[in-house]
């Protein structure tokens, strides 16, 4: 019963996005997701503000 | 980053991490050199909010070149975003995010985050999706696929 609650909630929430960007999601790399949540959170705090420091004129996403 | 980020729970304000660093706190990787976060408007928040970026040195980002602007307690009850430079780092202090959405709305859609001694709430991934889902910024958009691999990761 939970795992179709969860279901709806994931069909719910991923509902009304364009196909295009749900495609471009299973292309991403998820080792490296898998990395970042070993680590401590604090430490992914610091990861994401040292990658963008070092790659500064070649944002991607977020500023 | 870590130590605006200590400096706010030291300073025992309320707030609730948002934006990029919230993606990278639920393992999606996006990078961003900046903090984001949405505060209690509550009066007694707003002094120790206030407090704490004053001790920082905040003044708004982008500012003409000799034009120091520093944020006021009437701007941090109000409903806009405070785009701040502090001698720890960009932060950007946002009263309302999404529609109209302030801290008082958010807090049922939090996780607290413990590392050591820092205890801080930061917005759930699910929420973090629904807002870039709805957001017409295209740097927005360009986040969600981060965003929904890190979902689906999790499982």
């Amino acid at each position: 019963m939970k795992d179709r609650k969860d279901e709806k909630l994931t069909a719910d929430l991923l509902s009304d996005i364009d196909a295009d960007i749900l495609e471009a999601a299973s292309e991403v790399d998820r080792t490296l997701i898998t990395w970042l949540l070993g680590l401590p959170p604090l430490a992914r705090v610091s990861w994401a503000a040292r990658i963008a420091e070092s790659t500064k004129g070649f944002k991607l996403v977020d500023e | 980053m870590e130590s605006l980020l200590a400096a706010l729970v030291r300073s025992d304000v309320d707030f609730i991490v948002v934006g990029g660093m919230a993606a990278a706190l639920h393992g999606a990787p996006v990078v961003t050199q900046d903090l984001d976060i949405v505060h209690s408007k509550s009066h007694e928040n707003v002094v120790k909010l206030l407090k704490l970026l004053k001790k920082i040195s905040a003044k708004y980002r982008g500012q003409p070149k000799g034009l120091v602007l520093r944020p006021s307690s009437v701007e941090l009850e109000g409903g806009g975003h405070l785009n701040l430079i502090t001698s720890l780092g960009p932060l950007d202090v946002l009263c309302e995010i999404g529609e109209a959405e302030s801290y008082d709305n958010l807090i049922g859609h939090t996780l607290v985050f413990s590392d050591g001694e820092l205890s801080f709430r930061v917005l759930k991934l699910e929420k973090l999706i629904e807002l870039k889902k709805k957001s017409p910024r295209t740097k927005d958009r360009l986040m969600l696929p981060l965003l929904i691999a890190a979902f689906k990761q999790r499982g």
